[in-house]
């Protein structure tokens, strides 16, 4: 069964806000922050996309960028998270909390079993669904 | 030793991932070529071996991709909607310099054109200024009498049937344009003169080819010609000749006439209707020899039944 298309949607409407989770811990540069990324397993399936996410979340307001000179080492830009970009994160965990958990219920239910108690059963009115 | 910008594997991806990022907006483009120069020189010391570069290339996924990556932008609906003025600007940059080349004589033009139009349409109307007038041929100009009631003059002439009549008035063109008399309006196909005088054949309006110098008496000493102009603040003798007929009464009596001539006139490449107010109102009065029953006949106008 094909189920990659899928995977690869989910990843791309989480990776923005793992992005900033990393960047709501310490201000990172791109190679640390891409590393970072990749040290999750299955996050990241293109290290190059991680750029035009982080333009765009510039661009959102909520992550902005600044040149630093540390010691010997050359200028880097330096990704950092803004209060819109924290505000934007918190929302997020709330609700990814609420839907990971539905989507672990639904997945967790064994196929052989029949579904029907478990969501709901269909009452002889004609409002829809009513709880088991 | 080559830097790691410098290793073939490096600049060929570069060179790839340039030619992907084209179709986007050059300032993205940059941006992104920048930071992954900037990844790559983080990434990879200047000596690493080509299996090294060709993992950190390789990782970092095909340029396709990455430009693919940065067409729609994800936090698009949450993205705030920026402002006129700042869409603009940015439309501007973004417009490449040779096309300015096409799109800055284009509106000069456009605006030059619209300029243009607008002066002419603007421009005041031909208009009597003090100047003189009287009927043209001297058997009218002998049985004009001359009345005035309530501030308005009336100069009223035995109207004389199948005859050519006419009048000629020192007329002014006010505007800073040359102005050419075409003609008289056609409404409706109808042949068409003071409004209401029943003319067989439209009148004929000449202009005089020559500046007058005693603006006074001096109307037939001049040239006339059929579609002429009056240059800018000039003055000129305009002659209306007409044919008259009388076909709206069955009797005698009474007076046709206007205190307005209404010409169609060129200026510059338009042409436009102008209502000439006239010093006076030039009326030809009715007697029994002006209806001509056969011509009102003929003509399907309300003329005297045989």
């Amino acid at each position: 069964m094909e189920y990659g298309g899928e995977t690869t949607e989910l990843r791309r409407g989480v990776l923005g806000p793992c992005v900033l989770a990393l960047l709501a811990e310490r201000p990172r540069f791109g190679l640390e922050l891409v590393r970072d990324l990749s040290h999750a397993d299955g996050l990241l399936t293109s290290e190059g996309t991680v750029y035009p996410l982080l333009n765009r979340l510039r661009d959102a307001g909520w992550v902005t960028s600044k040149w630093r000179h540390e010691d010997d080492q050359r200028p880097r830009r330096y990704y950092s998270i803004t209060e819109q970009g924290h505000a934007h994160l918190a929302g997020f965990r709330a609700e990814w909390s609420a839907f990971a958990a539905a989507v672990d219920t639904v997945l967790k239910v064994d196929a052989s079993q029949p579904r029907t108690p478990q969501l709901g059963r269909r009452t002889s009115k004609a409002d829809g669904w009513e709880a088991p | 030793m080559k830097t790691t910008l410098e290793h073939p594997l490096v600049a060929d991806y570069l060179r790839t991932l340039d030619g992907a990022l084209r179709s986007l907006d050059p300032r993205v483009a940059a941006e992104l070529s920048e930071q992954f120069k900037a990844h790559m020189v983080d990434a990879l010391s200047p000596g690493a071996s080509d299996d090294m570069v060709a993992e950190v290339l390789a990782a970092l996924g095909p340029p396709g991709t990455v430009a693919a990556e940065a067409g729609p932008p994800w936090p698009q609906r949450n993205r705030p909607r920026q402002p006129l003025r700042r869409r603009i600007a940015i439309r501007v940059k973004r417009t490449p310099p040779r096309a300015w080349l096409i799109i800055v004589p284009f509106v000069l033009g456009l605006c030059l054109a619209a300029g243009t139009l607008i002066f002419w349409q603007v421009q005041p109307i031909i208009g009597f200024n003090s100047g003189s007038y009287e009927w043209w041929y001297s058997i009218d100009r002998a049985r004009n009498v001359t009345t005035q009631a309530a501030l308005a003059t009336q100069d009223t002439v035995p109207l004389r049937p199948g005859q050519p009549q006419g009048i000629v008035i020192l007329l002014y063109n006010p505007s800073d344009v040359t102005q050419r008399i075409l003609g008289t309006p056609r409404i409706l196909d109808t042949p068409y003169f003071m409004g209401y005088l029943s003319s067989p054949v439209p009148p004929q309006i000449a202009v005089a080819t020559t500046m007058p110098t005693k603006f006074f008496g001096e109307p037939h000493e001049v040239r006339y010609e059929i579609g002429g102009a009056i240059p800018p603040h000039s003055y000129r003798w305009v002659r209306v000749l007409w044919r008259s007929y009388h076909c709206l009464s069955n009797e005698a009596g009474g007076w046709l006439g206007t205190n307005e001539l209404t010409v169609r006139v060129q200026l510059g490449w338009i042409t436009r209707t102008e209502n000439i107010q006239l010093p006076t109102e030039f009326a030809l009065s009715m007697t029994k020899a002006s209806i001509t029953p056969a011509y009102c006949k003929a003509h399907g106008n309300n003329g005297p039944t045989p």
